[in-house]
């Protein structure tokens, strides 16, 4: 469970990410226009609260929203390392996070 | 005294940061491998065997202490759980005197244990707010350590206003300021939440130390009739010492705990037997932690000491102040962290400690910057620099060679703990002569390249002067023994990309360049 709620989190920075001009081109190859950014935007935010409530039903209020904090922090910072020197598997944690949580 | 709101705020992130950042960057850091205390005794004292079995380990160490301090007036038992494997206990030497006495137990046998003596974790825990400083200096300097953290990190919010923009953006490997400034901006945003409820909670958790008027005002109101009531009867008890009132044996009260918690799992994980010889003895069994965030409210059950019958629980008085200062102390120890969240920390501390780090190169970057060519740096950048080397390399590799001396010295070296923590000491020293005597990059690149190698090289370390454990966690697969390892060479490679990256000199014109360029952060 709680797996999945870091793959959630992953997968939310990652759109977070991909809403900026600067790293939708560097994965993409393309300009960001207008409508995808936002679209970006809102599946951020839907996958971060789902991330969220994930990680609460796995544990509870308090320690739940202390580990989608945790997994914020890890997540953003795997993910500047990958925009920075891999960008185009920038997604690859999302699938290695959800066979963990389907092994666990 | 600056022009805008912003460049003042500047100015308090730069200095605040400037002036505690060495402290704050020993703090981080010791504090961070602090999540793994018991699992670095683990590590450092590989002869204690883990048990299972705490309340058996319980009864073992009451025959123990009935044999060493039979007429003891206070014992403490601290029992073996799933991350420490020997029992602890402390008693007090006698009713008159405020002196101790502590041993390490073999779980099983209730025997003094034969391990290797050394702090193991627990000097990390004591370091990353003590210094090894006399009592309460090092509290003291922790605390302004931490005021001046939750200063820089308030300010650095206004100072770095524009982080949200370049989120995610790590520019790496350009020349001067900018991928420093990029990663310190990572670094500071990501785990923003972590920092400030660390550096907040640090104060909360001294603060009856820090700001004692409340506590000693709402003393001065309670009723004197209570301090009555505590000095007279040790006053009549040492004018005519009463005869000694014989303690019920614990075994039957340790049946009773097991009955109620279970024999192993969340059970019990201290007992005190308090006013031992008295007819006044009680016997406190403090159960094991459970998942709860707050340090307070541990269940406890209670008994006579004399009788040996159950007590009715008392209930501790708890305000929302209390309640308040016990969730912030939880906060901050992570103990109700399960494995997960726990490496999760000590990644968020390692972010923390790279970030001061990085907050501290850039001061010395920006300075030497502005200084024209031909121009010789002063002395106040001079120092800086070389505190610099000796605090984020010189740190790092003394902790290195803590843990070399674990393995090499001696193993029945009478005050062998201490023995451990001169080598760290002499190593930290060895760094700052170091640093003043070598040229700033070759220092960098010397002490950051011979800690890499104290870290990678600990597992062969291990291999050689360890043999039998090592096999012993591989045949098990002991996580936190293994786990060590794994994270010995991580930290080892992480000094040694960095020894690869930095103290090559970086060309002034380009540094100045960047500067000029960047104009994020003027000082």
């Amino acid at each position: 469970m709680s797996w999945f709620a870091f793959a959630f989190t992953y997968a939310g920075v990652t759109a977070w990410a991909l809403a900026m001009p600067s790293h939708h081109r560097a994965v993409f190859q393309e300009e960001l226009t207008p409508r995808r950014r936002l679209a970006w935007r809102l599946t951020s935010a839907l996958l971060l609260a789902l991330a969220l409530t994930l990680a609460i039903a796995a544990q509870n209020p308090p320690r739940g929203s202390i580990l989608w904090l945790a997994h914020l922090a890890a997540s953003g910072f795997t993910l500047t390392l990958l925009l920075t020197f891999a960008p185009r598997v920038c997604a690859l944690p999302i699938v290695v996070l959800l066979l963990l949580g389907a092994m666990n | 005294m600056r022009a805008t709101w912003r460049q003042s705020m500047t100015w308090l992130h730069t200095w605040s940061g400037l002036v505690l950042g060495w402290v704050l960057f020993a703090v981080f850091l010791t504090g961070t491998a602090t999540y793994f205390r018991w699992e670095i005794t683990h590590w450092m004292r590989p002869e204690l065997h883990a048990s299972d079995a705490p309340l058996e380990a319980a009864e073992a160490a009451a025959r123990h202490l009935e044999q060493v301090a039979p007429s003891s007036p206070q014992w403490f038992i601290d029992l073996p759980d799933a991350r420490t494997a020997a029992s602890s206990v402390v008693w007090r030497t006698s009713a008159a005197q405020r002196g101790f006495e502590l041993e390490t137990l073999d779980a099983t046998t209730g025997e003094k244990a034969t391990a290797r003596e050394s702090y193991g974790g627990e000097f990390f825990y004591r370091f990353h707010f003590q210094f090894l400083l006399p009592n309460p200096w090092g509290r003291y300097l922790a605390g302004v350590a931490a005021m001046a953290m939750l200063i820089a990190l308030l300010t650095g919010i206004v100072a770095h206003r524009r982080f949200f923009a370049d989120l995610f953006t790590f520019r790496a490997g350009r020349p001067g300021l900018r991928s420093w400034l990029d990663f310190h901006n990572v670094a500071g945003v990501l785990a923003l939440p972590f920092y400030l409820t660390i550096s907040y909670s640090a104060l909360v958790i001294f603060v009856a130390l820090y700001l004692p008027w409340g506590r000693l005002a709402l003393a001065n109101t309670a009723t004197a009739s209570a301090a009555v009531a505590r000095t007279t009867p040790s006053s009549g008890r040492t004018a005519s010492p009463a005869a000694w009132i014989a303690p019920a044996p614990l075994a039957p009260m340790i049946r009773q705990v097991e009955n109620q918690w279970g024999a192993t799992g969340r059970t019990a994980k201290r007992i005190e037997v308090a006013l031992r010889g008295t007819d006044r003895c009680v016997v406190t069994f403090t159960r094991q932690r459970g998942s709860d965030i707050s340090i307070g409210q541990r269940e406890q059950l209670r008994f006579n000491g004399v009788t040996g019958a159950p007590l009715q629980p008392t209930s501790r008085p708890s305000g929302l102040g209390t309640a308040t200062h016990d969730v912030l102390y939880g906060l901050h120890l992570a103990q109700f962290a399960g494995i997960g969240l726990r490496w999760l920390c000590f990644f968020m501390g390692l972010l923390g400690t790279a970030l001061i780090g990085t907050g501290l190169i850039m001061a010395t970057i920006r300075r030497r910057a502005r200084i024209a060519a031909g121009d010789a740096p002063s002395l106040g950048l001079r120092v800086v620099e070389r505190l610099n080397v000796t605090t984020l390399a010189g740190l790092p590799l003394a902790i290195g060679v803590f843990f070399w001396a674990n393995r090499l010295l001696p193993l029945h070296l009478s005050a062998r703990s201490d023995w451990e923590v001169r080598c760290f000491l002499g190593a930290w020293a060895a760094a700052l002569l170091h640093a003043v005597l070598r040229s700033t990059p070759c220092a960098w690149r010397e002490q950051l390249g011979l800690g890499a190698v104290l870290y990678l090289g600990l597992p062969g370390l291990d291999a050689l002067t360890a043999p039998a454990h090592l096999a012993e966690a591989w045949r098990r697969l002991d996580g936190a023994y293994l786990g060590f390892h794994a994270a010995m060479i991580g930290c080892g490679l992480l000094l040694g990309s960095v020894a690869l990256r930095v103290g090559r000199p970086a060309k002034k014109t380009a540094v100045a360049a960047t500067f000029a360029a960047s104009g994020r952060i003027k000082a």
